[in-house]
């Protein structure tokens, strides 16, 4: 019995999980690099730390 | 109740450290002063107080976009008190910043760091009368070893409660008098809690208040002038000097030092030598080569010795994933008796791609180890301070060293921390420039190419760090001839911190953040990049599978690389379209450019099962190799930098000259590199099936290079048009007129 399925599932579990992690990032203010770079904070001044915790708050500075 | 303290201090005096040990967070903890550019947030640990950390600032008379960050915040969001971090060995500098702060009359506890550095110098601090001379509570603490932190706690929380400013520090009758008449000219226009603060900052002529209140400083123009004459001096030096007299008092007062070496501390001992004017830069270039010649190893001729780096990357690439990995992962996908699409995306897309990437982990890690052991030790800090007179000499300031040092690590960061500069146009140049440091995804890049055409030679990684550092010097020097980032550098004052053994908890931690951020980027952007790759690389235009052949000529990857490869032909790579390729994909993340060289020849390529390094091999001419590593490293970044960049720079329109620039510049070394390289013996020759087969020698690309150097020579020492003369210009222009 061909096991492509099975490859298929695998292959298409690690894209799904590879994407979730992405957008979570992203929605967490991390760059694809794994460095902080909030999007959130785009347009409000420079309010970014070098930082690889969480995202901080955007305010103008 | 909910109260919100700020953690406000000098630079590298530990304000980082104690955020950590208050909140139990794991912020990033640098030996050298501007870690933090922005503030962060956490809760105490065991309580409802909100904390936030500050940049690190002298005075609260800012210059740099971080340095207006703490002030704005103690301006403007008025937080309920303050942990002001001082240093406690370096007392007297500190409390500048403390009487500051005082003046807002914002409820303050004084926190006396580094106390065990104190009593190891053999120091004695009167902490009571030091509390009773600056009219707030003052903690003995010592963030590293977590002493006084729970007394830290409660003082900072009645100070909070109790909402009771210290009483400000008082100035003689005459500067008094000034500020009285500054606070009737602002009287209605600040909150009455501040006015004293914004009084005693006009009176100061602190450049923020003078511009938001002219009318007040109009009005007590007359008084100020008068108050210069009477006391010779400018009204600044005259605000400073009455700080200075008291905080004089203060310490004489509190503190009584034990009698000091004559030579000097140690780490005096040590700046003496690693610091020195001339032997400074080779000192610093010795270590950088000793770190990669460990990790990566030397060849010379015959002579060859492995790095353990090298050695340990090569298991993981021969061994882990050459013996075990990819024939299980390919028995099992052939188990069924059929070796389908899906068996070959998954072999060759998925495992080659990812497996290629991963396999250089442990050089990778070594690299982040060395460098994490650097920075705390306190040697980064002296590569600053050591390329300073280098920096200023091509136009920049010494400041730029620091998002470079942050950059070896990633990009994103580095062109972050270049808003530590003053100077905006300097900023600016930083910001564009600093990706040109190799970063850790260069690494693999790194790696890879000097496995495949200079095999195990670590001065290969050396030029590249040399050569990106040349490369941000004469941008400098081109870049100051534009009207829109001429001017003169900005000063640069850095603390040197003391050298320290190396903590191992920030150098583990930091280590392993790097990799794992290395890996979870594997994971991710590299794996999905290598199913695109792989899909492009195995089907024609007309969507028909071509086999688990990806060097296929028909391919959708070979038809765009095919017409796209003619441009990098006088570099030396244009026969190849898997390397133009590898350099687009790159864009991604840089590591894709080994992932795609992985997707496309696997990990194993030959047929007899011979490395990646021996398939680029037979495909670039050392020349070539290294204008393609050249071309890599200092192109346009990965799209995360470039949009760290936009951030920093602001509009389109520059980020995308910036990005244009960067490319131009790369082409042009790539060139350089090629087209002269070519002529050195052995360079121009390709290892086909273990022979070496000569190249013609490229006239072309070498007429190219001459005419390319002659117009970078050109712009290096064209006059500058918008060349602004410096303090010390205009005083040796004075001399000359007298002359």
């Amino acid at each position: 019995m061909s096991n492509d399925l099975v490859v298929g599932a695998v292959i298409a579990l690690m894209v799904i999980a590879s994407v979730s992690y992405l957008v979570y990032q992203r929605r967490k203010g991390i760059s694809s690099c794994g460095c902080k770079g909030c999007s959130r904070c785009k347009g409000s001044g420079s309010n970014v730390t070098i930082d690889e915790g969480g995202c901080d708050r955007c305010r103008k500075n | 109740m909910s109260l919100t303290i700020a953690l406000a201090g000098n630079p590298n005096s530990g304000k980082t450290t104690m955020f950590n040990k208050l909140t139990g967070a794991n912020q990033r903890v640098g030996n050298w002063p501007g870690v933090t550019i922005d503030r962060k947030t956490g809760k105490i640990r065991g309580t409802d107080y909100e904390l936030v950390d500050l940049p690190g600032i002298y005075s609260l008379s800012p210059y740099s976009p971080e340095e207006i960050v703490s002030r704005n915040f103690l301006i403007n969001d008025k937080p309920d008190a303050v942990i002001n971090i001082v240093d406690a060995t370096n007392l007297e500098r500190n409390l500048f910043l403390t009487l500051q702060i005082i003046d807002t009359g914002i409820p303050t506890v004084v926190a006396l760091n580094m106390m065990d550095q104190v009593r190891k110098l053999g120091d004695q601090i009167d902490v009571e009368k030091l509390s009773r001379d600056l009219g707030c509570r003052v903690v003995p603490v010592s963030a590293l070893n977590a002493e006084g932190i729970k007394e830290l706690i409660a003082a900072v929380g009645e100070a909070a409660e109790s909402k009771k400013a210290p009483e400000p520090m008082y100035f003689d009758g005459d500067v008094e008098a000034a500020i009285s008449q500054a606070r009737e000219a602002l009287h209605g226009k600040v909150p009455d809690d501040l006015l004293r603060f914004y009084a005693v900052k006009l009176v100061e002529n602190d450049n923020a208040v003078v511009e938001q209140f002219p009318e007040a400083r109009d009005r007590i123009a007359g008084v100020l002038k008068e108050l210069e004459e009477k006391k010779d001096d400018d009204c600044d030096s005259i605000i400073a000097d009455g700080r200075y007299t008291r905080i004089t008092e203060i310490a004489q007062s509190a503190v009584k030092k034990a009698p000091r070496d004559e030579r000097g501390t140690f780490s005096d001992r040590v700046d003496r030598i690693v610091t020195h004017r001339i032997w400074g830069i080779p000192i610093f270039i010795g270590v950088i080569a000793v770190v990669f010649l460990g990790i990566i190893g030397f060849a010379w001729g015959d002579f060859e010795v492995v790095g353990i780096g090298t050695y340990c990357t090569d298991w993981v690439n021969d061994v882990f994933f050459g013996e075990w990995i990819i024939p299980a992962v390919t028995e099992w996908c052939e188990s069924d008796g059929v070796y389908s699409a899906l068996d070959a995306l998954l072999c060759s897309g998925i495992v080659g791609g990812v497996g290629a990437v991963i396999g250089f982990l442990p050089q990778m890690l070594l690299m982040f180890l060395a460098l994490c052991i650097l920075e705390d030790i306190g040697y980064m800090a002296r590569i600053a301070f050591v390329m300073d007179r280098v920096f200023r000499h091509f136009g920049l300031s010494g400041k730029t060293l620091i998002p470079l040092l942050v950059g070896t690590g990633c990009g994103v960061p580095g062109v972050m921390a270049s808003r530590t500069i003053e100077s905006e146009r300097d900023r600016r140049i930083t910001a564009m420039t600093t990706t040109f440091i190799p970063c850790g995804a260069k690494l693999p890049v790194i790696a890879m190419i000097t496995s495949a055409v200079f095999p195990g030679n670590g001065l290969i990684a050396v030029f590249c760090y040399v050569m990106g550092i040349f490369l941000v010097l004469v941008s400098g020097i081109i870049l100051k001839k534009l009207k829109s980032l001429s001017g003169t550098p900005s000063p640069f004052i850095m603390e040197l911190p003391p050298y320290h053994v190396p903590s191992a908890t920030n150098i583990i931690k930091g280590t392993l953040d790097r990799g794992w951020a290395f890996c979870k980027k594997a994971g991710t952007i590299i794996l999905l990049s290598c199913i695109i790759l792989w899909f492009l690389a195995s089907y024609t235009p007309g969507l028909e599978y071509i086999g688990d052949n990806a060097t296929s000529a028909d391919s959708i990857l070979a038809a765009f690389g095919e017409a796209v490869c003619v441009i990098f032909a006088p570099l030396g790579w244009g026969d190849n379209w898997e390397l133009t390729v590898g350099t687009i994909t790159g864009l991604i993340a840089k590591e894709n450019v080994v992932g795609t060289f992985g997707t496309l020849f696997g990990i194993e390529a030959g047929e007899n099962g011979e490395g990646l390094e021996i398939v680029l091999g037979a495909m670039l001419t050392k020349s070539a190799g290294l204008a393609f590593l050249a071309f890599n490293l200092i192109c346009a970044p990965c799209f995360a930098a470039i949009g760290a960049m936009h951030r920093e720079l602001g509009r389109w329109r520059d980020t995308l000259m910036a990005v244009g620039y960067q490319c131009l510049l790369a082409y042009a070394v790539a060139l350089i590199i090629y087209g002269f390289t070519s002529y050195i013996g052995g360079w121009n020759s390709l290892v086909v099936d273990g022979s070496v087969v000569e190249q013609a020698a490229p006239i072309g690309s070498t007429i190219a290079a001459v005419v390319v150097l002659a117009v970078i020579v050109y712009l290096l020492w064209a006059k500058d048009p918008f060349r602004q003369l410096s303090g010390k210009d205009e005083y040796d222009a004075e001399e000359e007129m007298r002359a």
